[in-house]
């Protein structure tokens, strides 16, 4: 494997391991808002939440472009405040990243977090556990199998992101470009040889982790109720 | 206002139904009791803070938990409260020993003056015997060892206010006799009010120092245990099977034949000897009607040994079955009066009336305490 693989290759790692513990932050509270509130915005979020599930990369990555360049205000504010743009940069690829496997992070959570009883809740505030009490200690050992598989499935589907890249971070060698598009390059430019190396490894990689997600739910069933 | 009084009154909706009520329940044991769907859970709820009345105030021992008013409102887990839910919940991902824990660690960080004002770990632990589930799973274990760990744990959360939704349902009536007793006895070393949701006449019976009476969102009847009880002659929530409670004292231990004596005003009867009791504790003994035999002279060669003799209040003779009802006014004691269920047949054989003297014969009495 060639040097510029090895660099696509740690900054996709990179880019996954950023882009999950982001989400991880910022998609549990919002899985659990929607497991847990009856306001009659809750379908309006959740469609929100599963856009990047059916819309075409290339569509939201357009609209991030749009968005994030240097002369809108996000972008501006961005290169104000860091001296660097939000696209084609790492930065803007973790954000672009983050939008795109909101779902993966937050659906997996809201129905671990749906699967909770009230009761369980109930008890430990009776008990005088504060709601953030409550919650580390009751709802996240409770809902261990959902973090599991929320975490692998956002991981490896940032591993195997394309197109949102292509439009928000191009393909800039240790900054933006990932397998995925080294894959491209390679093959536009008729190197199946490093096109199969790197393919194999995002396929090994990619099933490893899934494998793992379903190896983990049947060894570890947790039980709720 | 006493120090621990639980003041409330609160109008709500809950389901098809209007909850209303408004009480003052102060130290002791109230059984509340009433059939399925009467409001007894939503209650228990709103008074936890699980979930918040349409209009209404509760106040504990002179501090405001809720008041729709001035849109006060104390979150559940800043309420001294133990709650028991039906069906004895734990958490699910802890073992018995850790549910225990947390209870005990919480308790203790809430209200760190009151370590010792009830029990530890350990003692909660022997008293309930549980140190062989300690390790255990709640998903391992059966009904009834959930609601004694349940009830444990609600005690390990040094509550000053216990609320309890069917706590003892799934237990066996040896378990229940032992739990009721540790209740009677917690509640004279740490007085606190307890409130105590239960279908189960025996039961209340045994706990209760007063008993509130619930059907379909309303409090119908309340006052002491065995008034109340007689009252609504346990028809309410109890399957129909009536009776009456009585308060009698242990008057003699005869070893010889195994039976104690219990004195029911000036009347003596003989039921099996129970160990834990000692002359001159206080009882309550329930009679089922359907147990008790009439006669309108004293028995003589009849196996039935207990007799108590009256006169008859009244008889109820319903038409549409072959029953009747007949109250009798106990000598000596006018104001119990002791349900019979016999035939209307034999209400005529026997030209039953009103005023008449009458032998009651009971052939089975349950010892409620």
């Amino acid at each position: 494997m060639t040097a510029p693989d090895i660099s696509a290759l740690l900054l996709t790692l990179k880019l996954a391991l950023a882009a999950t513990v982001i989400l991880l932050l910022i998609g549990t509270p919002i899985a659990w808002w929607l497991a847990r509130t009856q306001r009659r915005a809750k379908p309006v979020i959740e469609a929100i939440v599963a856009l990047p599930l059916v819309l075409p990369p290339t569509v939201l990555g357009f609209y991030l472009l749009i968005a994030l360049n240097p002369k809108s205000p996000i972008g501006g504010l961005w290169l104000t405040l860091t001296g660097d743009t939000l696209t084609f940069s790492f930065s803007g690829l973790v954000l672009a990243s983050v939008l795109y496997s909101l779902p993966f992070m937050v659906q997996p959570l809201q129905s671990a977090f749906e699967t909770i009883a009230r009761k369980p809740m109930e008890l430990a505030a009776s008990l005088g556990a504060s709601p953030l009490d409550a919650f580390f200690k009751v709802a996240v050992p409770a809902s261990a199998r959902g973090f599991v598989t929320a975490t692998v499935l956002t991981f490896a589907h940032t591993l195997g992101e394309f197109g949102i890249v292509l439009m928000v971070g191009g393909n800039i060698p240790e900054r933006t470009r990932v397998i995925s598009i080294a894959v491209y390059e390679n093959v536009e430019t008729l190197q199946y040889a490093q096109a199969h190396a790197l393919s194999m490894i995002l396929l090994a990689l990619s099933f490893s982790v899934l494998l793992f997600v379903y190896i983990f739910n049947r060894r570890f069933p947790v039980h709720v109720g | 206002m006493s120090d621990s009084m639980l003041d409330f009154t609160i109008e709500t909706q809950v389901g098809e139904m209007e909850l209303q009520v408004s009480e003052q329940w102060g130290i002791g044991v109230t059984g509340l009791f009433g059939p399925s769907g009467s409001g007894k859970t939503s209650l228990l709820r709103i008074i936890a803070g699980f979930t918040k009345p349409k209009t209404g105030k509760i106040a504990f021992a002179g501090s405001v938990w809720t008041d729709t008013t001035t849109r006060q409102f104390r979150a559940p887990h800043k309420r001294p409260v133990g709650f028991v839910h039906q069906g004895g919940h734990l958490l699910p991902h802890l073992s018995v020993l850790q549910n225990l824990q947390f209870a005990n660690t919480r308790a203790a960080n809430r209200a760190p003056s009151d370590a010792s004002r009830m029990p530890s770990i350990d003692e909660i632990v022997t008293a309930f015997e549980l140190d062989d589930l300690l390790v255990r799973k709640p998903e391992t274990l059966s009904g009834g060892e959930r609601q004694r760990i349940a009830l444990a744990q609600s005690l390990l959360g040094r509550p000053k206010l216990l609320l309890l939704d069917e706590p003892l349902s799934a237990l066996d009536q040896k378990r229940k006799t032992q739990l009721l007793a540790y209740l009677n006895r917690l509640q004279k070393n740490h007085p606190l009010p307890i409130i105590y949701v239960s279908h189960d006449v025996a039961e209340i019976s045994q706990v209760a120092n007063h008993v509130a009476i619930m059907d379909r969102g309303k409090i119908i009847d309340r006052g002491e245990t065995i008034d109340v009880l007689n009252r609504h002659g346990f028809q309410t929530g109890s399957g129909g099977r009536s009776g009456t409670l009585l308060a009698g004292t242990v008057s003699e231990h005869d070893e010889a034949t195994e039976l104690m004596g219990i004195s029911i005003g000036p009347h003596k009867i003989k039921l099996p000897m129970n160990p834990s009791l000692t002359v001159g504790d206080m009882l309550r003994i329930i009679v089922h009607a359907n147990d008790v035999v009439l006669s309108t002279q004293a028995p003589v060669g009849l196996s039935v040994q207990n007799t108590l003799t009256g006169t008859i209040a009244s008889i109820d003779a319903n038409p549409s079955t072959p029953m009747a009802t007949v109250m009798i006014s106990l000598d000596g004691a006018q104001d119990v009066k002791l349900a019979a269920r016999i035939t209307r047949a034999a209400v005529t054989a026997l030209s039953l009336r009103e005023g008449q003297s009458i032998h009651a014969l009971i052939k089975t009495a349950v010892l409620a305490r």
